[in-house]
């Protein structure tokens, strides 16, 4: 956003609020850990191919429902000679690696978890903007829109959204997610947009005779991202359970892709026996939300206005 | 002695290493006396306070040495016990801001019965009855009743009142008042003050009273400590202080004070900062913004000197073993000079004129939100602006000078009337033709923080109104033009790429002019532009104004509460209450020889900083009414120390009372006997007071 | 206050008629109901005639106005079970209710202890323990953790039954109340902790400091009720959440609660009981809300004399 500096002031770049941001977010290392967390859950998603020891659908005949840390003999469809194989995290009903098939599952959680988010964000960052600048009917229409997606059951409306195809896909859930999921973001940017409307640097736009749109994009919005950065990134998090939870009930990725949610599905009815199946994709889902909600965090903390005027 | 503070030192944590926000403090305050500790922003009078109450914030502040004796025993080594006994039972406090002092879920009568029953062990009744009594003493009206209220029904000014009965519950020795009138009005700041004196006199309490305005101090004091960076620089008797400043910042804060006596010249400033509290150097800390600084200052850590008895001040030039001897306080003071004010020329043409101007916003209630009233913001404003003069609307907050600002520059659409720009009514205009006048109307804020995008650069800042308007063709003209005007407003041209939390106050408010003037405006509204300011700092803006008023032809509005700047700066001032105007002249009219009531309540008002100007204070009862149901007849009757019958049955008419000046009151009303001969009586009145 | 709870009850009429137009427009885009209903191979006779009892032969707003007037009057039936949905939905709302109200009591009265213990003793051990707790707390499935549950108390212990509901035995309603009560706690303990450290430093608590009050007594005494408002927001709002939430407990520890019977009308294309449902919810967080909002009025007075 910034030209090239000209007769910029000697010693080092100017401090803009991006980089105070990131002053203040290299101090907190627990944010920095989340965010590390969350690198590395990306590297395994990208990188399953090279991480994951075997395929997510290959079949380990011989090896069915081993234990974790386990070394057996096994034939994969195709291979000449049995040969001694190691689950790190154990095998499934089906003699399938758990441990490869939570990498794929990965892919799975981080990208319905990213791009629901984003349509959540572009539906919430239009209705809170437009709700929040334009005001009156726009604003009370727009609202009593958001209370009532607000006002369905998440989990059902999502279900209810899948529902309507025959063959749930990632598309499929990742916009079911998205369309259910932007009433809180359209409310943050909202409130956002109505007090810093108020401030007088807005009214100085005004009266220096910037028009409406210039107000809203270059005045209002670039003051919106603070607080709007935290919902997003929460919401990361929600949306990951959001797909785990779908998954669950069998609405999510159809098998034989893995995706953590259908794994805990499948483990439903062996995990009394089988404790792997049940513990480690639910593990996944835990640590990766929480990186995603410790970063979250983080950010609030750095951008909590108490700090800005010390 | 009752409190004897001993090289207090109060430290903070921070990641920049200790913040020494109190260094080295020591003072002493007398049973039943009134020491004043006087100075600017973030010179650590306030956690010297709270020092002394045992609240500075833990574990962030801490207390790096000293003794704070009360009565004999230290303070800083009591178990917490033993505090919580002495906090609001020997020592008490109210702080600045009573609409947030107050805990909003609590009724009046059980927060002042806490400490009652915390202290005093009083029962429920006992309590009752004495919390009633003492919101008596505290001259609030209708005890009873306001005993059961919740502090958001009450006005400012009632509740500090509530605030100070609190404290004073169990008879403390010491009350410490923490800017105790800063959040208020003048009118209720005189009733708060006159309180807290009347309850010191009566219970013999000493206060302890901190405040950035001198002329509060010379008006409540008896003895003051001056403030800066941490120390205190000087300290003496009331009159010592004010008759006789003899530390340079004692001097030139005197001096930057905004007064109509000092109109011909410019007003004094001190440069620069106050060093961070990080990193206080180990010599003079004022060294650098002094204007007798010499190389001896930046050797040694000057410690307080006596100069004559109860008089000291902390400052190398009145060391005996200085060569040449140590130096007269007067020649601090003679060696400031005097520089000429800037006058602008002026042509006498009207620039902008208001006619009726009427801002109304409605109130809605019930199922529906029907319309169930009106608050009357701006009631029928007439105003006319010549080009090059200042204009000075004043009155306390909430009687619409800001709406009428903000109307005038059709940021609010008027209700009613009209504002001509030449012979073209802004109020009948559409958005697209109003955009040509937005370049020639401009405005300047109070708050210098929320007045600048912070996302944005100064360059930036500077340049909207530009692209706007299409001044300059391209970016690069845009930016050279930028780079003119900063240091037209004093800043540096380079700070064009660094973002608004990299300045000080004083530098935003000049950012925001320098974005005003951007569009070469004719007019500016000036909206309480000087009131978040350190007075220092309030003193070079006002100078950069009247410098840029003369250079440039400019037309101002100037918007304030502050009389002490209009008195200095205006031309002609309207004051307003409750909507409308209701008197209007030149300065020297209506501060020699107000007329209407209110206004001559709100003048005797103000603090003054000479205490022998004998000027009897008017003091007005009640607050001001809500503009929803503005009283019937004039609006300002209920408080009115001259109310006749007919002023509660219609509202006067402006009448010319001589000059250019005018006053809507029916005291001069030539058709009136009454007024004819209560104007007479009110001119001797008013030449007394006009001496002042 | 009846203006109040009338205008309030007024805004929530287009909600309803929001979410009787949303849960049309999917029974719309989600295809004939009559194939799943008949099955896939039912002679095309026997569908017209599906087709015709339940008016999906008609024009779509007469389908509509059907809807409308039979959750009006409570007679709408299921497609499938041949009963009034207004009987199933109470039957299911009166497990999920149950659950849903002992996981809020476990949750306020912990997640409000956790809070003021931390407030009290800010990064003190049993400050960071609650954070941990809450931050993982609030990342984790709910039928993740009811699984875990079952796992150590059902199959390793025994303590408790695996799964099922049997009324009048509570012992089924354990693990799913525990598992949802835990995820809220952890919510209200985060919320309450950071609202009150909020409160701490506002100027009133400053006030009760000077008058002799101790850090305790502020905290519980000034700071507790005022931070009390926000918490009650999310605490109504999670609530109506739970019911929801309820759908993947329900279905892990196989209770048969509303949840449950949505989502398998849901997978049955059971239009009347998917609607039946959906505007139980809706009037539950109505409720809720109102009650949220009247609640406000008795802690605040700077809103009770608003209204």
């Amino acid at each position: 956003m910034s030209e090239p500096a000209r007769g910029g002031i000697a010693g080092g770049l100017p401090a803009g609020p991006w980089q105070m941001l990131w002053r203040r977010m290299k101090r907190n290392r627990l944010a920095l850990a989340a965010f590390g967390v969350v690198v590395l859950i990306a590297v395994l998603a990208l990188g399953a191919e090279v991480v994951a020891p075997y395929g997510y659908q290959d079949q380990f005949r011989g090896g069915e429902q081993q234990a974790p840390n386990s070394t057996k003999l096994t034939r994969r469809p195709g291979d000449e000679a049995p040969a001694e194989r190691y689950f790190l995290l154990g095998t499934d009903a089906n003699a399938r690696d758990v441990f490869s098939r939570i990498v794929y599952g990965a892919r799975v959680s981080l990208a319905v978890g990213l791009l629901a988010t984003l349509v959540s964000l572009a539906i919430g960052l239009v209705v809170g903007l437009l709700s929040g600048f334009y005001g009156g009917w726009i604003d009370a229409c727009l609202m009593r829109f958001t209370d009532t997606v607000f006002a369905f059951p998440s989990v059902l409306l999502a279900v209810a959204i899948t529902a309507t195809v025959d063959k749930p896909s990632l598309e499929v859930v990742f916009l079911a997610l998205g369309l259910v999921g932007w009433t809180g973001i359209a409310r943050v940017v909202r409130s956002q947009v109505l007090t810093i409307k108020t401030q007088d640097f807005v009214v100085a736009s005004r009266a220096l005779g910037a028009r409406g749109f210039h107000v809203l994009v270059r005045q209002i919005m670039p003051n919106c991202w603070g607080p709007v950065i935290v919902v997003t990134t929460l919401a990361i998090g929600g949306n990951i359970l959001g797909e785990a939870g779908l998954s669950f009930l069998g609405l999510g990725v159809q098998e034989p892709y893995p995706s953590w949610g259908g794994m805990l599905a499948d483990a439903q009815e062996r995990y009394k026996d089988a404790w792997w199946l049940g513990v480690f994709p639910g593990l996944m889902i835990v640590v990766t939300v929480l990186a995603f909600n410790l970063f979250g965090d983080g950010l609030r903390d750095a951008l909590d206005p108490r700090h800005t005027r010390k | 002695m009752l409190l004897r503070v001993e090289d207090l030192k109060t430290y903070f944590h921070t990641r920049d290493g200790a913040a020494r926000a109190v260094d080295g403090v020591s003072f002493e305050i007398d049973a039943g006396e009134t020491y004043a500790l006087v100075g600017e922003s973030g010179c650590g009078k306030s956690v010297t306070a709270l020092s002394i109450i045992q609240l500075v914030p833990q574990p962030a502040g801490h207390y790096a040495g000293g003794r704070i004796l009360y009565k004999d025993r230290d303070l800083l080594r009591l178990p917490e016990a033993e505090k919580r006994a002495m906090r609001g039972h020997d020592i008490s406090m109210i702080f600045q801001e009573p609409m947030t002092s107050l805990n909003p879920v609590f009724t009046v009568g059980y927060q002042l019965m806490e400490p009652l029953r915390r202290h005093q062990y009083l029962d429920k009744h006992a309590a009752r009855l004495r919390a009633v009594e003492l919101l008596g003493q505290v001259n609030i009206p209708d005890p009873e009743q306001r005993f059961g209220e919740y502090p958001h029904q009450l006005s400012g000014g009632m509740k500090q009142r509530v605030m100070i009965a609190m404290a004073m519950a169990c008879e403390p020795g010491l009350l410490i008042a923490d800017e105790p009138t800063t959040a208020l009005d003048v009118t209720i700041q005189v009733q708060i003050l006159e309180l807290m004196k009347e309850l010191q006199k009566k219970k013999g309490t000493a206060i302890l009273l901190i405040t950035h305005d001198l002329a509060v101090v010379a008006e409540t004091a008896d003895r003051v400590g001056v403030m800066y960076a941490g120390r205190i620089v000087e300290s003496g008797s009331r009159d010592q202080i004010i008759r006789n400043p003899s530390h340079p910042y004692t001097v030139k804060l005197m001096q930057s004070l905004p007064r109509g006596e000092a109109r011909s010249d410019a007003l004094q400033t001190i440069e620069g900062r106050v060093p961070p509290s990080t990193r206080y150097p180990a010599w003079c800390r004022f060294a650098d913004r002094c204007h007798m600084v010499h190389d001896a200052c930046r050797t040694v850590d000057p410690v307080l000197l006596s100069l004559e008895e109860n008089h000291a001040a902390a400052c190398i030039l009145y060391e005996e073993t200085r060569p040449g001897g140590k130096i007269a306080p007067a020649e601090v003071r003679k060696a400031v000079p005097a520089v000429p004010r800037a006058e602008a020329p002026t042509s006498g043409e009207v620039l902008v004129r208001i006619e009726g101007l009427k801002v109304h916003f409605p109130i809605k209630k019930g199922v529906f939100k029907h319309t169930v009233g009106h608050v009357k913001a701006v009631d029928g404003v007439d105003l006319s602006f010549k080009r090059g003069k200042t204009i000075a609307v004043v009155g306390e907050s909430g009687c619409g000078k800001t709406t009428l600002g903000k109307a005038l520059l059709q940021l609010v659409r008027p209700t009613a009337g009209r504002v001509w720009v030449g012979d073209t009514d802004l109020t009948t205009l559409s958005r697209g033709d109003l955009h040509p006048f937005r370049r020639r109307l401009q405005v300047i804020f109070q708050d210098p923080y929320s007045a600048l995008n912070p996302r944005m650069m100064v360059g930036e800042i500077v340049m909207e109104g530009m692209q706007a308007h299409g001044i300059g063709r391209n970016r690069a003209e845009r930016e050279d033009r930028v780079q003119e005007l900063l240091p037209k407003v004093g800043l540096d041209p380079d700070m064009i790429h660094r973002y608004p939390h990299e300045f000080s106050g004083g530098q935003r408010q000049r950012i925001g002019i320098a974005r005003c003037l951007a569009v070469d405006p004719d007019f500016i509204v000036c909206d309480e532009a000087t009131s978040a300011l350190d007075v220092s700092v309030q003193a070079q803006i006002i100078n950069l104004l009247a410098e840029l008023q003369k250079s440039m032809g400019l037309t101002y509005l100037f918007i304030t509460h502050n009389l002490g700047v209009v008195e200095y700066l205006a031309d002609e001032v309207a004051v307003m209450y409750l909507g409308r105007i209701v008197e209007q002249g030149s300065t020297a009219e209506v501060f020699k020889s107000p007329k209407h009531p209110y206004t001559r309540a709100l003048l005797s008002a103000v603090p003054q900083i000479d205490p022998a100007s004998g000027v009897e204070k008017i003091r007005l009862g009640g607050d001001v009414p809500s503009p929803v149901r503005p009283p019937a007849g004039c609006h300002f009757n209920p408080r009115c120390p001259e109310v006749m019958p007919r002023c509660k049955v219609a509202y006067p008419d402006v009448y010319d009372v001589g000059g250019t000046h005018a006053c809507a009151c029916y005291l001069y009303d030539p058709s009136e006997a009454v007024g004819a001969k209560a104007a007479e009586k009110e001119g001797g009145a008013s030449g007394a007071a006009g001496e002042a | 206050m009846a203006s109040f709870v009338l205008r309030r009850l007024l805004q929530a009429l287009p909600v309803f008629a929001g979410i009787l137009l949303i849960c049309f427009l999917l029974f719309k885009l989600s295809g004939d109901p009559t194939r799943l209903l008949a099955g896939e191979r039912a002679p095309e006779y026997v569908r017209e005639s599906i087709r015709h009892k339940f008016h999906l032969d008609e024009p779509w707003y007469r389908q509509l106005g059907f809807f409308a007037s039979g959750m009006v009057n409570g007679e709408l039936r299921s497609y499938r079970h041949d009963r009034p949905v207004v009987e199933m939905i109470l039957e299911g709302a009166a497990v999920t209710l149950r659950l849903a109200l002992g996981a809020i009591v476990i949750a306020v009265a912990f997640g409000l202890l956790a809070g003021l213990l931390s407030a009290y003793r800010p990064h003190s051990w049993i400050d960071y323990l609650s954070a941990a707790g809450s931050s993982v707390g609030v990342s984790v499935p709910a039928f993740w953790l009811a699984m875990l549950l079952t796992l150590l108390f059902s199959v390793h212990l025994g303590w408790l039954p695996i799964g099922g509901y049997r009324p009048g035995h509570l012992e089924y309603l354990v693990i799913p109340v525990a598992t949802l009560g835990l995820i809220s706690m952890a919510l209200i303990a985060r919320l309450s902790r950071n609202c009150l450290m909020e409160a701490m430093t506002q100027d009133y608590v400053r006030t009760a400091r000077a008058k002799g009050l101790g850090g305790f007594q502020a905290l519980v005494g000034h700071a507790f009720p005022n931070a009390l408002v926000p918490v009650v927001t999310v605490i109504g709002t999670n609530l109506a959440g739970l019911m929801t939430g309820a759908v993947l407990t329900e279905t892990t520890c196989s209770l048969p609660g509303l949840g449950r019977i949505i989502f398998q009308a849901i997978s049955e294309r059971d239009h009347p009981v998917i609607l039946g449902g959906c505007l139980f919810f809706a009037f539950v967080f109505v409720f809720v809300n109102l009650c949220v909002d009247i609640l406000y009025g008795l802690l605040d007075p700077r809103i009770r004399h608003h209204e």
